[in-house]
């Protein structure tokens, strides 16, 4: 991690050089222009309240730390959605690495820059921030990969030593994993710094955002200290990375062609080749013709993931995929396809191809996806299991699900704004529901009585996030129904009052996260108190510093449907 | 506790306890077949295995007598390498010759477990290598002409970092 001096330092660095000596490149510091793309958000499309929408610009809370309308936030946060019944099994855990990005966001700056430093203002909960990648003109270069980690209740500005590319870029992704966090995290604001290419018509500019920021909280750098980083810095150069010597191999000459593979029948070489992950197949395939022919065997292709590299899936990937894919029935292209890098007509042609026996799909957030691909899903996929998709009667559905679907076991609306109570009352058909998500659907918050319609008995997590309506009355009448509630989210579920949270920590005996933030009644002595007594349960409760100079609770808006 | 006798290619014979040895499925299905009492003092020759290696196949059984069977379904077998047990990878933190005998003797003895774990140390010996990497680590030749050399790379070279 890079510290406030550093930044100060090459700042001053930069000023002094800029008056001296007028043709260096131009050093810039800019902000987010635009926000291109984003895996989720909790804030909704009708509000800017916590939407990936709030990184533009300069940071809004930043150096007051809590939980703010006027940042990003992701959708989750811990465990806990991977301990629900609904938690999704990656389909090709080979491809697992120590650091798994869990969401993104894609943000673009106005000026291109040879990036030198990527700051990112966390104003609650920091610490997941895995991977910083940069977009050049045709593909996507890592700038920082590190482990995501708990720093503590403190706001930051984290600026990790990034890879020096010779690669201009105004838009930057950033990658998350938000497994080590106890809360959500939010995220005020971005700031590039980098050198303009030497070409561009340089615009002078001898305002530092970070030294505004910096100079508040931090004590001036001393005299010789700066020197050395000046020293240190080496910024007058454009590094460019060394060409990687391709050694020639060596022929070897004696001993079998498959060396010490060569006793294994080619069952048992694919046994040990279904053990590996993407790159390590491809990198097998170039060993030789055996290798090869082994490595491309459509065994090992029944079940594909591309999303860890949605960097570098390009049309023609899915052409040298499809001809391996003969008996593929899994596959997750989550994440792909951004910037044109997957064309429409290529991902038809691959279902035509190899979909054909297909049960699971997954295509979060790809930008491909559009009538053509959905109408070849529907005529090829013939065995598929399951499938999302954007509904606007979402009663009906709900209707549906209750009259047809008795076995029902995970439901999620979360912000389905047209489901009503009426189509939440028609899941009481569903015994075996085990997690309802129903978190921001507005429509059916006017009062909590459908509640007492829902079969209980198996119930494990209930998000009613938001839902004003729900009060005491609604939660006691679920409550001895519900006795394998494990999670219960009341995230502004304003009416509840502690009487009714002291009977659920009491009663539900499997409880382990309950969320009462912006529960206006709920003091946070009692929170204090309630974590003391019930030490294994999860109480969450966000926090916002009390020094802020506009008042947090009012800009806790839900926005309203008029 | 009944034994068995197991006798290697080079003619050793090891005692063995018969619950141990079943965890070959082909020991076991041998002895269903022929019916062997298990008061019978019988010695089964095992031609495909040498005392070395039987005697660590033994070693690696006698240490996981106890473990509970594995799931039949292949599909949903865990896939990731990096759960070997510390117990396992010490105990294969042998020469390469003698972990791809390991292999062997796994596959040829129907030793799920054994064939799993070492499957996976060779699989750990791949990852993140080069193909002339791999080339090198296992004495593997290189028998592409320089055209599919480079048809291959250009198929195969897209999940590379940049």
């Amino acid at each position: 991690m890079q510290s406030a001096s550093d930044v100060i330092s090459s700042l001053f660095w930069f000023k002094d050089d800029a008056e001296k000596e007028e043709q260096e490149p131009q050093i810039i510091e800019q902000f987010v222009q635009n926000v291109e793309d984003f895996s989720s958000q909790y804030g909704s499309e009708i509000s800017v309240s916590y939407t990936a929408f709030n990184l533009r610009g300069p940071p809004s809370n930043f150096p007051d730390y809590g939980d703010y309308p006027q940042a990003f936030v992701m959708r989750t946060y811990g465990t806990w959605w991977d301990e629900a019944p609904s938690a999704q099994k990656d389909y090709m855990p080979q491809n697992s690495t120590p650091i798994a990005s869990q969401d993104y966001v894609e943000v673009s700056f106005e000026r291109t820059v040879y990036p030198m430093e990527v700051s990112v203002f966390e104003t609650y909960n920091p610490g997941a921030l895995v991977r910083i990648w940069a977009r050049g003109p045709t593909s996507w270069l890592l700038l920082w990969e590190g482990e995501p980690e708990y720093v503590g209740d403190t706001p930051r500005i984290f600026s990790p030593p990034i890879r020096q590319i010779n690669v201009p870029t105004r838009i930057l992704r950033l990658e998350f994993n938000h497994r080590l966090l106890p809360y959500y995290t939010e995220l005020d604001a971005v700031l590039l710094k980098g050198k303009e290419p030497s070409n561009l018509i340089r615009i002078k500019n001898n305002f530092s955002y970070s030294s505004l920021f910096f100079k508040k909280t931090q004590p001036a750098v001393e005299k010789g200290q700066l020197l050395n980083k000046i020293m240190a810095s080496n910024l007058h150069e454009t590094f460019i990375p060394p060409l990687s010597t391709a050694l020639k191999s060596k022929q070897i000459d004696t001993g079998p062609p498959l060396g010490d593979f060569d006793r294994l029948p080619d069952e048992t070489i694919l046994c040990v080749m279904k053990y590996l992950d993407m790159q390590s197949l491809c990198r097998c395939a170039q060993v030789n013709r055996h290798f090869n022919r082994l490595a491309s065997d459509a065994i090992l292709y029944r079940s594909i993931d591309l999303r860890p590299y949605w960097h570098c899936v390009q049309s023609q990937v899915l052409m040298t995929l499809s001809m391996r894919c003969k008996f593929l029935q899994k596959l997750d292209l989550s994440w792909c396809g951004s910037h044109c890098m997957i064309q429409c007509n290529y991902i038809v042609n691959f279902l035509r191809d190899s979909g054909v026996e297909l049960t699971h799909l997954r295509l979060n957030c790809c930008k491909f996806v559009d009538n053509t691909v959905l109408r070849t899903i529907v005529e090829t996929c013939a065995f598929l299991q399951g499938s999302c998709k954007m509904i606007s009667a979402m009663d009906e559905v709900a209707i549906e699900l209750g009259a047809n679907c008795p076995q029902l076991i995970s439901v999620d609306f979360w912000k389905s704004y047209s489901l009503t109570p009426s189509g939440i009352r028609a899941l009481g058909n569903c015994r075996h529901l085990q997690e309802l998500d129903v978190g921001w659907c507005l429509q059916a918050g006017g009062s909590g009585e459908w509640l007492a319609w829902l079969s209980g008995g198996e119930l494990r997590k209930l998000f009613l996030g938001a839902l004003r309506g729900v009060c005491d009355r609604d939660l006691r009448a679920l409550l001895p129904r519900a006795p394998r509630l494990a999670q219960l989210d009341l995230l502004g579920v304003r009416a509840v009052t502690p009487d009714i949270c002291d009977a659920i920590l009491a009663e539900c005996r499997e409880l382990r996260l309950l969320d009462v933030s912006f529960c206006d009644q709920i003091h946070e002595s009692q929170v204090l108190e309630w974590r003391e007594q019930y030490p294994h349960i999860s109480i969450k409760r966000s926090f916002q510093s009390a020094n802020l100079n506009t008042a947090p609770n009012s800009l806790f808006l839900a926005p309203s449907l008029e | 506790m009944p034994n068995i006798k197991l006798q290697s290619s080079d003619n050793e014979v090891f005692a063995v306890d018969i619950e141990i040895a079943k965890c070959s499925v082909t020991i076991k299905t041998m002895l269903e077949d022929l019916g062997v009492d298990d008061e019978e003092e019988e010695v089964v020759p095992l031609p495909n295995v040498n005392s070395a290696i039987l005697k660590k196949v033994i070693q690696w059984a006698t240490y996981h007598k106890d473990d509970p069977p594995l799931p039949e379904d292949d599909e949903n077998k865990e896939k990731r390498t990096d759960d070997i047990s510390s117990w396992d990878a010490d105990f294969l933190k042998v020469d390469q010759g003698t972990l791809f005998e390991l292999i062997l003797a796994a596959n040829y003895l129907d030793i799920k477990g054994l064939l799993d774990v070492t499957c996976k140390t060779v699989a750990n010996m791949i990852k993140g290598k080069t193909p002339d990497e791999i080339r090198k680590t296992f004495n593997i030749k290189n028998d592409f002409t320089a055209a599919e050399e480079d048809q291959v790379r250009k198929e195969n070279e897209w999940c590379e970092e940049k």
